[in-house]
């Protein structure tokens, strides 16, 4: 926004002492009243929507190095988005069709410009209808897509595919599903991510301020092993049926392994999953957020023969994943104080209410479940898988 | 020839609002993100702004990851001429 006036305050202000605080800002108190007073604002004028704008380039050879110089990749080689390919990868879609605008940028993501972006990641035309699903989940406002991407804190969005597309795409849910070695997981994570910096602008440092980052930034993609789930999928309790598809966005902060290669009953791996999700430090605890359960068919199929199902792993969970309150750092139970209105006494439950856990299975054989803390200020969001004409009409 | 990745387009309501007379006068409504040290900077600017004659008011959001709530939002549309969120660690 070219008209915006700026006043630079030198970071930290959250580890000073309050006269420092105090003083940074008496120091800026002419500037800020210029910018409040004196800076007009330019007229915002629209900018005209681009189907395809082009790139010119030398050779096909030069496009990685190119695009890497441009900003535009996530610095490993892109496949060359070519006008053909391009094409390709749309289908029924027509270029200039928006589909949702992307913070903090607020660039306008047009079918066009997901479509240069899937072919960059290295998707096939098959993947493009889970690109469109995942952004138009992501851009409920629940989900708090602006958070996460300009925030100091990790976060990443997890794609979750579910239903009958995954045989279809060849998505991995069996062993190393959330790792390296299927095309489909590993394409569609990166085309989203790719297009999380190129028409939403979180290039790392400016619209992207992450401390640290996490690898779940190149690529985040999983798909649920509802064959393996003793309760059916979770797309289920969220309305839709076996038939259709659907991709679910949840803001994951890391992801904890959970080993339990121990226990045989429900109560143990309960255990060992609370473990896991109890920790100061978590986003969770202070921003009341949705972390994530991936069991593994192990752990699942223990669960259930237990006599457990989601609810009462919820109920389990909830009522002992908790800290007390002495237990955070002085300055820390000062904030958290604050929302202490929704507790009962001085521990603090990992969420507000058991629904806010979220459990589903995926993974192949073997004891390690695996639990995600959630950004906090977020909510997962589930969306059918649509073709272009069906959106169109 | 390759396709842009980029999106550029921006819709226009993210223009800038339009800037102050002055701060004598004028309702400006300080808008705390919950961060550590958000409340003691934005005092020092409304104290500065008081004594020069606005009208300074507080809100404040609920968690500070998240946006601000609707009905604040409204609340400090509907009385203010002018707000300063506070942002960033």
């Amino acid at each position: 926004m070219p008209s915006l006036s700026l006043v630079e305050v030198g970071y930290p202000i959250g580890t000073l002492a309050d006269g420092e605080i105090a003083a940074a800002a008496n120091h800026r108190l002419g500037l800020l009243e210029e910018a409040l007073i004196k800076v007009k604002a330019a007229d915002a004028v629209d900018e005209p929507i681009a189907a395809l704008d082009l790139v010119n380039v030398d050779d096909l050879s030069s496009a990685t190095e190119e695009f890497y110089r441009r900003g535009w990749t996530d610095g490993l080689p892109i496949v060359a988005p070519t006008s053909q390919a391009v094409h390709r990868m749309l289908g029924d879609w027509k270029g200039d069709a928006p589909i949702v605008t992307v913070p903090p940028r607020w660039g306008v993501l047009t079918a066009g410009k997901l479509a240069a972006n899937a072919v960059m990641a290295g998707c096939i035309p098959e993947h493009f209808d889970v690109l469109v699903a995942a952004f138009r989940a992501m851009s409920e406002p629940r989900f708090n897509l602006y958070g996460i991407q300009a925030t100091t804190n990790p976060v990443a969005p997890l794609l979750i595919v579910s239903g009958p597309i995954v045989g279809k795409l060849n998505l991995n849910f069996g062993n190393n599903a959330l790792g390296q070695g299927s095309a489909a997981n590993a394409t569609i994570g990166r085309a989203v991510r790719l297009a999380l910096v190129n028409v939403g602008g979180a290039i790392p440092g400016y619209g992207d301020k992450a401390t640290l980052g996490q690898p779940a930034k190149y690529t985040f993609c999983i798909a649920e092993n509802e064959a393996a789930s003793p309760w059916g999928s979770f797309r289920f309790e969220r309305g839709f049926d076996a038939s259709t598809s659907t991709v679910t966005v949840h803001g994951a902060v890391c992801t904890i392994n959970c080993l339990d290669m121990w226990s045989k009953s429900a109560d143990g791996v309960l255990t060992s999953l609370t473990h896991t999700l109890t920790y100061v430090g978590s986003n969770d605890f202070y921003f009341r957020g949705e972390p994530l359960i991936i069991l593994s068919p192990e752990h699942a199929a223990i669960l259930a023969g237990g006599g457990f199902d989601v609810p009462k792993i919820r109920e389990w969970l909830f009522s002992r994943a908790r800290i007390p309150l002495a237990d955070f750092p002085l300055e820390a139970r000062e904030y958290l104080m604050r929302l202490r209105s929704e507790w009962d006494d001085d521990v603090v439950p990992v969420t507000d209410r058991p629904e806010d856990i979220m459990v589903m299975v995926s993974g192949g054989v073997g004891p390690h479940s695996m639990v995600l803390p959630s950004f906090g200020d977020t909510r997962s969001v589930t969306v059918p898988i649509e073709s272009a004409p069906t959106l169109a009409g | 020839m390759l396709v842009s990745p980029e999106g550029s387009a921006k819709p226009a309501h993210f223009g800038a609002a339009p800037r102050l007379d002055a701060i004598n006068g004028q309702k400006i409504a300080f808008f705390d993100n919950c961060k550590p040290g958000a409340n003691v900077f934005l005092n020092a600017v409304a104290h500065d702004w008081a004594r020069k004659g606005a009208e300074v008011r507080f809100f404040q959001k609920t968690l500070p990851t998240g946006p601000a709530p609707r009905e604040a939002l409204v609340a400090v549309g509907e009385w203010a001429d002018a707000a300063v969120f506070a942002l960033a660690d």
